[in-house]
């Protein structure tokens, strides 16, 4: 049933932040991140009588950060690569937590699908059936994506080595 | 590692909320309104802005001036959440006449994207989550005047899918009517410029609806036939 009563302010103080490290963990860039996140809800103000309406008008304004994050990123890319060749060390090492800079970098090796599922599973709380219909793909090729991204994070990361089957991914 | 791993998603989670400063619902608005003023004082000048202004379009009643950058607390202090105002002024009746010849969804779920407004001479949409589909696109504008309509493929780019002019009319104005095909999942743009007739008084609305039937408006609001990029 539509929520007549949706509150913008609220929507947005309550998700601005998660979208955000979502997309911080996705893009390895804080900033990026929350350009594109404040972009998808100026888009969603925008049209807010209707989206108002919306049972889940998160879920809209989560669509479209990802689709502006995804074009971002394909036409980053290319700049991207060449800078991190330029420049191996990258300025994140200064940050407060080597853990954190150690799992962007590792995130960032991923392929993109991998990368996206990882975090929409882990920081956005989806599971395998919803990433499934986000991606437009079957829920075991969302398993499988899931279990490569781990199997290379634990590589990268130094710790023990994932026994996890695909299977066990909720 | 699995555990491991959730521990450490949970820890940038954390770290990163603590670090995250939101630019605020309030600039957010002061964003879309700069556009909107744009969009308008572009095409129709001084006159009509001061107008749309006059009128409360797009500002909340409780705010007189611009918000500043950077103040996630400046939300509304007035008890109840804040919500987008339904602005008021004459204009809008013409755009609620519009909105109200769109399709209902209850009936027609194959009607997506719809929206309404007024006729601007510069107005601009990027629909971001079109599936691939063949649509009938209907545009109505109630008023007087003309609005000349361009929907483009993409994001960017200048690839038009359909294009023609829309005749406003009270009452019932027969809409603009284009069969649009969008050939893959992605952005399409929607172009509207009215005349000097239309600008600023007359409302519009528009909707597509797939032609197959395949496309249908999602329990969450978005379409939800959409079949993003292929995987990697």
């Amino acid at each position: 049933m539509p929520n007549e009563t949706s509150s913008f302010d609220e929507m947005y103080a309550a998700h601005y932040g998660d979208l955000t490290v979502q997309l911080y963990a996705y893009f390895g860039d804080r900033q990026e991140a929350q350009d594109v996140v404040q972009e998808a809800f100026c888009r969603a103000y925008a049209r807010w009588r209707t989206m108002s309406r919306f049972d889940d008008p998160v879920a809209w304004v989560r669509r479209v950060a990802w689709n502006l994050a995804v074009s971002r990123w394909r036409r980053k890319r290319t700049v991207r690569t060449f800078l991190r060749r330029q420049r191996p060390v990258e300025p994140q090492v200064d940050g407060p937590d080597p853990d954190r800079v150690a799992l962007i970098a590792a995130l960032a090796t991923l392929p993109d699908t991998q990368r996206r599922a990882t975090v929409l599973h882990y920081l956005g709380d989806l599971s395998v059936a919803e990433i499934a219909e986000r991606e437009g793909v079957p829920a075991g090729t969302v398993k499988s994506w899931l279990h490569r991204a781990r199997q290379s994070l634990a590589g990268q990361l130094a710790g023990p080595p994932t026994s996890t089957s695909p299977k066990e991914i909720s | 590692m699995t555990d491991e791993l959730g521990k450490r998603f949970a820890d940038l989670r954390r770290d990163t909320l603590g670090e995250i400063v939101a630019p605020g619902a309030p600039k957010v608005r002061s964003t879309v309104r700069r556009r909107r003023g744009a969009a308008v004082s572009a095409g129709a000048g001084f006159v009509v802005a001061a107008m749309l202004l006059g009128a409360g379009l797009g500002t909340r009643p409780d705010a007189g001036g611009d918000y500043s950058a950077g103040s996630p607390a400046e939300a509304s202090s007035s008890g109840g959440p804040p919500v987008m105002p339904e602005p008021t002024g004459s204009e809008l009746d013409p755009v609620r006449a519009a909105g109200g010849l769109l399709a209902d969804r209850s009936k027609t779920p194959t009607s997506i994207n719809a929206t309404n407004g007024v006729v601007y001479p510069d107005y601009e949409n990027h629909l971001n989550d079109m599936p691939a589909d063949t649509y009938r696109f209907r545009f109505f504008c109630v008023g007087a005047g003309t609005v000349g309509v361009v929907v483009k493929q993409g994001n960017s780019g200048d690839t038009v899918l359909g294009a023609g002019n829309a005749t406003c009319a009270a009452g019932h104005p027969a809409p603009l009517e284009l069969e649009i095909h969008q050939p893959s999942y992605g952005y399409l743009r929607v172009f509207a410029s009215g005349d000097a007739r239309s600008n600023g008084r007359a409302g519009f609305a528009f909707e597509f609806l797939s032609e197959t039937g395949r496309t249908g408006f999602g329990p969450s609001g978005p379409p939800y036939s959409f079949s993003p990029s292929p995987s990697n």
